[in-house]
């Protein structure tokens, strides 16, 4: 029992039931070299053919250093202020003070003709708007109506009330 | 040169007066590998001179926040590989060009590149991972030139384990092939 064991296991250690691909042991001895070839390369060459310019590894780490630079410098500068506290709020604020300032006295001292209200100015654009015929035409009716319109006993009676009789006596 | 410890880079950091000379310090460190790394992965000097600093520049940026639940090297390549895959990703939308596979793009500026001398044999090394899907050309690089583990490369890529050398070893299989099926001569 245990032999025939011992020979199963046998059988199955020496590879009898692996099976490799067809013809796998004809070329295996030229990949092996090939595969020889190619560790030598790539241990052998530094860079497989490939090159940097000249002292490029020297500038990259002042390349790099200098663009991180920048960064570091305006992050320490950054400085927190209040805005009420800002140059730009002083300098708009006392603009605005001088503008409202003048805008004051210039109004103070060049008041607006809508401001105006005197009538007699009103009255004088108001004629100025008028024909100058129909003025005249207007008065010369006005003065006919007042010569016609006072009776003589009128007149009489506000003289008398008037005048004294010296004052009669040395003008008639 | 003697290499700065981690902890003494992020124990520098995180002291004001200090900060600048321990970014110094991790540049010093680091530099050249996450160059390399991105180097291989986009090709072009120039595009990787861009993307490195931009790499930095985050790092800079969040270094504060920075927590120690993983290696500050491999939170260094996980920035550095997002970086270039986002890079090569608009490459591709621009070329429209699969997502999953490398812009033709690449292999054009390796031909092109004045700052490429390798030899036909580095070059059609270079050629044989452009033939590569993305994800693998990444893997093969990050274990065969940056010499990580896949326990490392797993950290930075958020891939398990097993699916890594899955990857890794489709990836060597494919270039042993490209290889051999040239005429080169070892």
């Amino acid at each position: 029992m245990n032999d025939e064991l011992e020979d199963k296991l046998k059988n199955k250690l020496s590879g009898a039931n692996f099976t490799v691909p067809e013809s796998y042991f004809n070329d295996l001895s030229e990949r092996i070299q090939t595969r020889l070839s190619l560790e030598q390369m790539v241990n052998h060459s530094d860079h497989h053919g490939f090159k940097v310019p000249d002292l490029y590894f020297e500038q990259l780490n002042a390349q790099i250093l200098s663009r991180i630079s920048p960064q570091v410098s305006v992050a320490k500068k950054v400085k927190m202020v209040r805005w009420w506290n800002s140059d730009l709020l002083k300098y708009s604020t006392a603009a605005c003070f001088v503008v409202v300032t003048a805008l004051g006295l210039y109004l103070n001292n060049h008041p607006s003709v809508s401001a105006n209200t005197n009538p007699d100015l009103a009255n004088e654009q108001i004629l100025f708007d008028i024909d100058e015929q129909a003025i005249i035409d207007h008065v010369q009716t006005e003065d006919s109506k007042t010569t016609t319109s006072a009776t003589q006993k009128e007149l009489e009676d506000y003289i008398l009330n008037n005048y004294s009789q010296n004052d009669i006596a040395s003008n008639f | 040169m003697k290499q700065v410890e981690d902890e003494e880079i992020l124990e520098k950091f995180s002291v004001e007066k200090t900060r600048n000379e321990a970014f110094n310090l991790l540049l010093q460190k680091y530099q050249q590998k996450i160059y390399w790394h991105i180097r291989r992965l986009v090709i072009d000097h120039d595009d990787t001179d861009d993307l490195v600093q931009e790499v930095f520049i985050k790092v800079w940026k969040n270094l504060e926040k920075f927590r120690n639940d993983s290696q500050l090297y491999t939170w260094i390549y996980r920035i550095a590989t997002n970086e270039s895959i986002t890079f090569l990703n608009k490459q591709k939308q621009k070329n429209n060009t699969p997502l999953d596979e490398v812009s033709p793009e690449l292999a054009e500026n390796l031909v092109a590149s004045a700052y490429f001398d390798g030899d036909k044999l580095q070059m059609k090394l270079q050629q044989a991972l452009l033939t590569l899907p993305e994800k693998q050309r990444l893997v093969f690089n990050m274990k065969y030139f940056d010499d990580l583990k896949y326990e490392e490369i797993s950290e930075i890529l958020g891939t398990s384990v097993g699916a890594l050398k899955a990857s890794f070893h489709i990836a060597a299989k494919k270039i042993e092939t490209f290889l051999l099926n040239d005429d080169i001569s070892f």
